[in-house]
């Protein structure tokens, strides 16, 4: 049924809240109604808007006027406006008065708890109470005097139970609220969904139970445009209306139905719930489209119904697939040298877990694969003069990278070949011409070569010549200096670096090209930023794009909600801080279609097509310099070019975009230093750098909101993984039957093909200097 | 009543309790919007803007920082990180009432535990005070770790 209004008076009553009046047209009595009654008003393109009913005299029973009080949401979208656009005169349709908020009917006291507009329920409920002559408390809480609507006509009628809270003065003070009430008190709350997650966790805590706290959110609606209410029947027969500004999980919660949600925005996949009948209007993002299609299934935290009713088995928990038998097998036995038992930590579709916890695993990656591949050591801007030198590590090898009088750079073993004593120990310097060593003054020059030994007479007669102490300082199998980017590989044998990075180096070029002079300069010393967990684990979250929206909700989500709610205005520029954070909470389509790219060997990129960087805003001075320096047509191109994160196996990652380098450098099975560089782009702005800069300390830094999430998910995984359940990590997602990762592939940018094809790198790497010779070796 | 140095030493104290006490909301409205609260990566670090700072936040970031040690789904704080603040006794450094402007330099040792995990920072805060409407707000601060080019784990709540 359907009640046409007429509109009688409009009061204002604060600013933006405007008091409704409303009569039947011909002046006839209305519906009764019961306090906490609200109608669903019809408002045209501004959809159907419910609005709780204010019954300040406890006129239900027979009531020829009807008031709401509606506060203009000027951010909403359009129902508010809608309602503050009647005039009185004007008619309009609402539903009959519907109570999803119905008082308790025991003797038992009542706490009321309002928040800002969300009183307009209460007010009813107190006057009913106080009519009852029943015990009850009335909180009321507002930012400020100025924003508490009917504060003067609340004192006059509810001064013995009422208590006025002000965000800015006092605020209210929940925690006492709820603890000092007393027992078997029913708790009613409306107001924002803060306060009420707020009132239901510290009423939980308190052992209150669930019957006895009620709730009813006001929420800005989430809906689209022209979401119309629909009906929902549960497993019990029961059939609740689903009102157009509310989802199925609230109007269920509200009711006390224990439905097991998450997210609220589609994308978790917990909320999943049979449809029994009718069909679903499908707004998540987590049902494949033939899941979708099938209309047996739905998110119901965020879908909706595109028939009057959906019959939904609330209750039973949603199908999961049943986690694959594990395959447990004790894979390194005794034999932990053998290629094949290193082998059989590695599926495609899982790995195991002694790839990440047990040490001798981490003694032999030490061993073979920092041995057998490309590692980066620092970039040539670190040692810009002859004898300037950096010391670093390669797995666990302590080097030092060193500009010699020949203008090349050299990478020796930090390692008197005398008594083992570290050469260097400061982590950059320029030692002139040749090293000494502190202990004995063996000095050496800095390519390596013995220069001379005090004293070395008392060697004399020792064939002193064919030790290996005369050979100085030794080199590292082979270094390569690529545009500044120095690799080595300790290997005196093995891949070459052309080949073993391949076309992967595109997105190094990408970072050079964007500098107007072609070079890059490192910008300050890095972060670094201590990690209890296994180096691989930081390795593959840069390829990780399922976990941004959900990992750093906290600070992107809400970082986003503090923008808007800033009011900033649309022609002054977006703080440079918003563009780096925000959008990490893009959604899930958005990182399917970045893409994926893998390479031979481990390496890898996430953002193909586009990235979280692409929308980062540009100045003319810097494309006017890029210009002159490549041409039109290479500018455009360079800058077309967002890759996101790109993966250079075994431990760095780099973004083109914002010139970062992070190096994570292996210090035991579940310890990792992460090492976060920034470079200045050589005849670039200097805003460029001041982004890049910012980034660091907002994403990579040990204070970072961001960085405080990731590595508490890093540190929980390298608990976890000791439990004695399955022994191997899922790495599926996306996988196909046949992968061959030596070939280059670009896939939908959710796959986890980059860790797959990491792991087989891994085994690659791991196993090639294992055999034939590892008898005879061991 | 005319600001004396102790309302300045009390005042620093009063922002460790704040801090302490885990008032966060509160500790944000001591400052002034345009203020800086800085914490340099680099010894005696000259310049926030164009090498890596720990920290470098303004009015936003602040906001934002409060906002995400309050929110629920700030999975680096279930549980949440406590800190304590032992202060030395402020050097009031400039003190203009002429002007409303008042520097101090305050060594502290500041430790913050999580789980069974505490660690110790030795700090040496420097801040800008200014008078507003006869208040005393936050105009800049600066915090320098004795070891501020030392590797840490996360560091999640305000030395």
């Amino acid at each position: 049924m359907t009640l046409t209004l007429k509109l009688t008076a409009k009061d204002s009553v604060i600013d933006r809240i405007d008091l409704f009046t409303f009569e039947a047209i011909d002046g006839a009595s209305l519906p009764n109604y019961t306090a906490g009654a609200h109608l669903d008003f019809e408002l045209g393109a501004a959809g159907t808007r419910s609005y709780s009913l204010i019954d300040f005299e406890r006129r239900a029973g027979n009531a020829r006027q009807l008031q709401v009080a509606v506060q203009r949401e000027d951010k909403g979208d359009g129902g508010s406006k809608a309602m503050h656009a009647l005039e009185v005169g004007d008619t309009i349709e609402t539903t009959e008065p519907k109570n999803d908020f119905e008082l308790h009917s025991s003797e038992a006291p009542t706490i009321l708890i309002a928040g800002g507009i969300g009183v307009t329920p209460i007010i009813s409920f107190a006057a009913e109470l106080h009519a009852r002559g029943a015990r009850y408390q009335f909180h009321y809480a507002t930012r400020s005097r100025e924003n508490c609507a009917f504060a003067g006509a609340l004192t006059a009628r509810f001064a013995d139970a009422l208590t006025l809270w002000f965000d800015n003065e006092s605020q209210m003070d929940l925690q006492s609220i709820i603890a000092d009430a007393p027992s078997g008190a029913h708790f009613f709350c409306c107001g924002p969904k803060g306060m009420i997650e707020a009132v239901r966790e510290l009423a939980e805590a308190q052992g209150i139970a669930k019957d006895h706290i009620h709730f009813e959110l006001f929420a800005s609606p989430r809906g689209h445009e022209g979401d119309k209410p629909f009906e929902v029947e549960i497993a019990d027969g029961r059939v609740f209306t689903i009102p157009a500004d509310k989802t199925i999980v609230e109007v269920l919660e509200a009711k006390g139905i224990d439905a097991t949600f998450d997210c609220q925005r589609g994308d978790c996949g917990i909320c999943q719930t049979k449809v029994l009948g009718g069909i679903p209007d499908h707004r998540d993002v987590v049902l494949s489209k033939s899941e979708r299609d099938s209309g047996k299934v739905m998110q119901i935290c965020v879908s909706r119904a595109k028939s009057n009713r959906l019959k939904l088995d609330i209750g039973a928990p949603a199908s999961k697939a049943k986690t694959r038998a594990a395959e447990r097998r004790s894979t390194m036995g005794n034999n932990t040298t053998d290629a094949d038992a290193i082998r059989a930590l590695v599926q495609q579709h899982q790995v195991h877990r002694d790839t990440y916890i047990d040490k001798e695993i981490y003694e032999l990656e030490m061993k073979h694969l920092f041995s057998n591949t490309w590692v980066f050591v620092g970039h040539d801007s670190q040692t810009l003069t002859q004898g300037d030198y950096i010391t670093t590590q390669i797995g666990n090898q302590p080097v030092i990278m060193v500009r010699h009088t020949d203008d090349q750079i050299y990478v020796l073993y930090n390692r008197c070949p005398h008594k083992g004593t570290k050469i260097a120990i400061d982590r950059s310097g320029n030692t002139g011409k040749f090293f000494r060593c502190p202990y004995h003054a063996w000095s050496f020059k800095t390519d390596g070569c013995l220069l001379a030994i005090p004293l070395k007479k008392g060697y004399a007669e020792t064939d002193f010549e064919d030790s290996e102490a005369n050979n100085g300082l030794e080199s590292v199998g082979a270094v390569k200096n690529y545009r500044g980017f120095v690799f080595a590989r300790l290997a005196k044998e093995g891949m070459s670096f052309e080949d073993y990075f391949g076309d992967a180096m595109s997105s190094f070029d990408n970072m050079v090209d964007r500098a107007p002079a072609g070079r890059l300069e490192v910008a300050g010393p890095p972060l670094r930023y201590m990690h209890q967990c296994n180096w691989k684990m930081l390795v593959d979250n840069q390829t990780d794009t399922c976990h941004p929206m959900v990992a750093h909700e906290s600070s992107a989500g809400t970082a986003v909600r503090l923008f808007e709610e800033a009011n900033w205005p649309a022609d002054k520029p977006k703080p440079m801080a918003m563009e780096i954070i925000a959008p990490f909470m893009s959604p899930y389509e958005f990182f399917e279609e970045m893409g994926i790219r893998t390479w031979p060997n481990g390496h890898g990129h996430t953002g193909v097509h586009h990235s979280i960087h692409s929308d980062y805003s540009q100045d003319p001075e810097y494309w006017n310099a890029l210009v002159e320096a490549y041409g039109e047509e290479k500018a455009a191109k360079t800058l077309g070019e967002n890759r996101h994160n790109t993966v250079y196996w075994p431990n760095i990652m780099i973004k083109g975009p914002v010139q970062q380098l992070r190096n994570f450098i292996p210090l035991g099975p579940d310890k990792t230093l992460v090492e976060s560089y920034i470079y200045r782009l050589v005849g670039a702005p200097d805003y460029l750098l001041q982004r890049t800069a910012m980034y660091n300390r907002l994403i990579n830094a040990p204070t970072s909101m961001v960085g405080h999430d990731d590595l508490e998910m890093y540190e929980r995984a390298q608990e976890g993984l000791h439990a004695q359940s399955t022994e191997w990590i899922n790495i599926q997602r996306l996988h196909t039957e046949e992968e061959d990762y030596d070939e280059i592939a670009v896939e939908n940018g959710t796959t986890e093909r980059q860790m797959r094809n990491q792991m087989n790198a891994w085994v690659k790497f791991m196993t090639m200097s294992m055999e034939p010779e590892t008898e005879a070796a061991e | 009543m005319t600001l004396t140095r102790d309302n300045i030493i009390d005042f620093i104290y009063d922002e460790a309790r704040m801090l302490d006490e885990g008032r966060f909301s509160e500790w944000l409205d001591l400052w002034i919007p345009e203020g800086h609260y800085w914490m340099p990566l680099d010894y005696k670090q000259k310049d926030p803007d164009l090498v890596t700072s720990l920290l470098y936040e303004d009015d936003f970031m602040r906001r934002l920082r409060v906002e995400r040690l309050n929110g629920e789904r700030t999975f680096s704080q279930k549980p949440k990180s406590r800190c304590h603040h032992v202060i030395q006794r402020p050097f009031v450094d400039e003190f203009d009432l002429d002007t409303g402007h008042f520097v101090t330099n305050t060594s502290m040792h500041y430790i913050e535990t999580r789980l069974d995990e505490q660690f110790l920072l030795a700090i040496t805060a420097t801040h800008e005070l200014k008078l507003v409407d006869g208040k005393l707000r936050i105009a800049n601060k600066r915090v320098e770790l004795l070891n501020s080019d030392a590797a840490f784990g996360n560091i999640q709540l305000l030395p």
